[in-house]
């Protein structure tokens, strides 16, 4: 009697552990090395969410009758292909993440994607390379649009909004420059038939972009395009403007880091970002002051986009429970799911794992972006 | 529209500025070769270590910008003769590719080093004299490369009364010819070799915080810096301060034309593809002596 008092008693502990378990969801983003600061915003982003699950008492799954705390298990993958793939396998077989976040940098997540088809664990990237959603994953979701949405938008902004008579284009020639400025030509020609007044490149590290600006000036363009990194962007705009020109600076990355080094030259600098914290919604504000007053530092796109993945998580397990497939059929099947850095309409891009559309474009004044226009909210 | 022809011009004077820049690590670059016959590959990571240097004193703790320099100067110039006595001097009788493998480690740590302390993001630095271009004639100018030709040809006069008329100047060029014999004669050769690698450095130093404002500060920038300079000395002449000097602000002028006429891409192509030609045409360089 006594034995089967104990086995009853062990078998109802073990029930009651189950019950309690967390869900676990992994997050993998650089959180040492020189991207570290990306994965600051990342997975706070992320905890944000998490806590304020948790503090609801956790989540409710489809067919369970108690509530499970979220746990946020971070995995460092310091923006490298190799450490990604590390780190993405010790989420999967060790950690035995019901799901995981990231990683951000294409470069880690094209070699890594494998991974997560192999296992059958949903993935949701930030990466913007478009080549990401095209490998056939079915379990890989982007929560950003792809740098050819991005160069949509640009180059109608330059067109409708602007106005502009002459487009230069200009790019860092390395993989993230050739394929966002690719885009945005294919679009200028296909969507307007239109040329670039001149197209001039800078190697990523060039520290002297007075020719590229000269160029510029000589072609008579009263738009710029420049797709690539925001240290030769700040370069570029300080020349052309030293040499006198006053139109109108698109830049695909028009961040924090942008501004702080072009300063004063930043000053009316547009760009397109997925989110920023001045964005005009009352979502945005509220989600802005409590991440703020969590972490001390203004949010970041990636804050939001990761905050916003971690409740589209949570949504899927409240309606079709832990059974991964069903989660990733509900992220599939997504039309019109309002998270604070746009709406996700899966189910509307193609069917490939792709997201959102979201853009909202940015005037730097007094060097914070202003919301200029929006996309895809 | 501005006219191709002030464009123009507008290129060969940031190519000049750019190229004293250069100059400047190649004069370093020459008075080691002269000195201890080897090359120093160190050259470039001394000026990223000084802009760091006046980034922290001047512009994050909004310190004396003349502090800063003289703190600059002076950290570099210790590091350098550190480097000398240490990894230089113990290798001075050994195959000379020794000492420039060595020379090589040093960059590689004081690289990593300033990646560790400040980080590999870049940083702005405000210019020495006012952002905003000056107009000489029908040009627009800036006036921080006026300033930076203008602080090179103070340098290399020094220099060359450094060299030809100081007693510290000919005793580095006596120790270059005949290190025993200058020993013989009571002229010690640790301590002329001290003063070349903390002269050296100064000027590295101050080529770095008179280029921080045009390229911001950054701990990547010493090797692109360092092999335009070793182009540059090469070209004009290894070995020959009128040839580094020439050979810089040839490079500097070339490498802006080349991006406003071709592209920037093709910096690197012309001028590799002309240290290559020079190696094999003419491989004392433009001013170079035959055998030098």
């Amino acid at each position: 009697m006594s034995v089967l008092l104990s086995a009853l008693m062990v078998l109802l502990g073990v029930q009651g552990a189950l019950a309690a378990d967390p869900i676990k969801i992994g997050v993998v983003t650089p959180v040492t090395g020189p991207n570290a600061d990306v994965g600051f915003h990342v997975v706070n982003g992320a905890m944000l969410a998490v806590e304020e699950i948790n503090a609801r008492g956790g989540v409710l799954a489809q067919g369970e009758t108690e509530r499970r705390l979220i746990e946020l298990v971070v995995a460092d993958d310091q923006a490298r292909p190799d450490v990604g793939i590390n780190a993405i396998t010790k989420l999967i077989d060790s950690d035995r993440v019901f799901a995981f976040l990231g990683p951000d940098f294409s470069g880690v997540t094209a070699p890594s994607s494998y991974l997560s088809e192999e296992a059958g664990v949903p993935q949701l990237t930030s990466s913007l390379s478009a080549a990401i959603t095209q490998m056939g994953n079915p379990w890989l979701f982007r929560l950003r649009p792809t740098d050819k949405v991005y160069a949509e938008r640009i180059v109608e902004y330059a067109v409708d909004t602007l106005q502009s008579e002459r487009i230069a284009l200009s790019y860092t020639n390395n993989e993230l420059g050739l394929s966002g400025i690719g885009e945005v030509e294919k679009y200028l020609q296909s969507a307007y038939g239109r040329r670039p007044a001149v197209k001039v490149s800078h190697g990523a590290g060039d520290r002297d972009l007075s020719s590229a600006a000269a160029a510029i000036v000589r072609s008579g363009a009263d738009v710029v395009i420049n797709w690539g990194l925001q240290t030769e962007a700040a370069l570029l705009i300080r020349d052309l403007r030293n040499m006198g020109w006053n139109g109108t600076f698109l830049f695909q990355t028009a961040d924090p880091i942008f501004v702080e080094l072009a300063r004063e030259y930043a000053e009316g600098v547009v760009g397109p970002q997925n989110w920023f914290h001045s964005a005009q919604d009352e979502q945005s504000a509220m989600f802005t002051e409590r991440y703020t007053a969590a972490f001390g530092r203004l949010p970041t796109s990636h804050s939001a986009v990761y905050y916003d993945g971690i409740q589209l998580l949570a949504a899927a397990i409240e309606e079709v429970g832990l059974d991964r497939n069903k989660v990733r059929e509900w992220l599939a099947g997504l039309t019109g799911h309002r998270g604070i850095s746009g709406v996700y309409q899966t189910a509307n891009l193609g069917g490939n794992g792709d997201m959102s559309l979201a853009v909202l474009m940015g005037e730097i004044r007094n060097g914070e972006p202003v919301e200029a226009a929006r996309y895809g909210y | 529209m501005k006219g191709a022809g002030t464009l123009l011009v507008q290129q060969v004077i940031n190519g000049l500025a750019m190229g004293c820049v250069y100059a400047l690590i190649a004069l370093g670059f020459t008075m080691i070769w002269n000195t201890v016959q080897t090359v120093n590959f160190a050259q470039g990571e001394f000026s990223v270590v000084a802009m760091f240097i006046m980034l922290t004193v001047f512009v994050t703790n909004n310190g004396s910008f003349w502090v800063g320099l003289l703190l600059a100067i002076i950290v570099v110039s210790v590091i350098a003769v550190v480097m000398g006595r240490v990894a230089v001097r113990p290798l001075i009788d050994k195959d000379p590719h020794v000492i420039v493998v060595a020379t090589i480690g040093v960059s590689i740590i004081l690289s990593n080093g300033a990646k560790f302390i400040w980080g590999t993001q870049p940083f702005y630095f405000p210019s020495l004299v006012g952002a905003r271009p000056i107009n000489v004639g029908s040009f627009l100018v800036s006036p921080q490369s006026l300033l930076i030709i203008a602080v090179t040809l103070v340098l290399v006069t020094g220099l060359q009364i450094l060299s030809k008329r100081t007693l510290v100047g000919k005793a580095m060029r006596a120790v270059a010819q005949d290190r025993e014999m200058t020993a013989l004669l009571g002229i010690s050769d640790v301590q002329i070799r001290d003063v070349t690698f903390a002269v050296s450095a100064s000027l590295a130093a101050i080529a770095g915080v008179l280029m921080a404002p045009i390229v911001f500060v950054d701990a990547e920038l010493g090797l692109p810096m360092l092999l335009r300079a070793f182009v540059s000395a090469v070209v004009g002449g290894f070995g020959n301060y009128a040839g580094a000097l020439v050979g810089a602000l040839f490079i500097g002028v070339m490498d802006n034309l080349t991006a406003f006429y071709l592209s920037s891409a093709y910096r690197d192509v012309i001028s590799f593809g002309l240290l290559i030609v020079v190696l094999a045409f003419k491989p004392s360089g433009l001013l170079g002596r035959k055998g030098a």
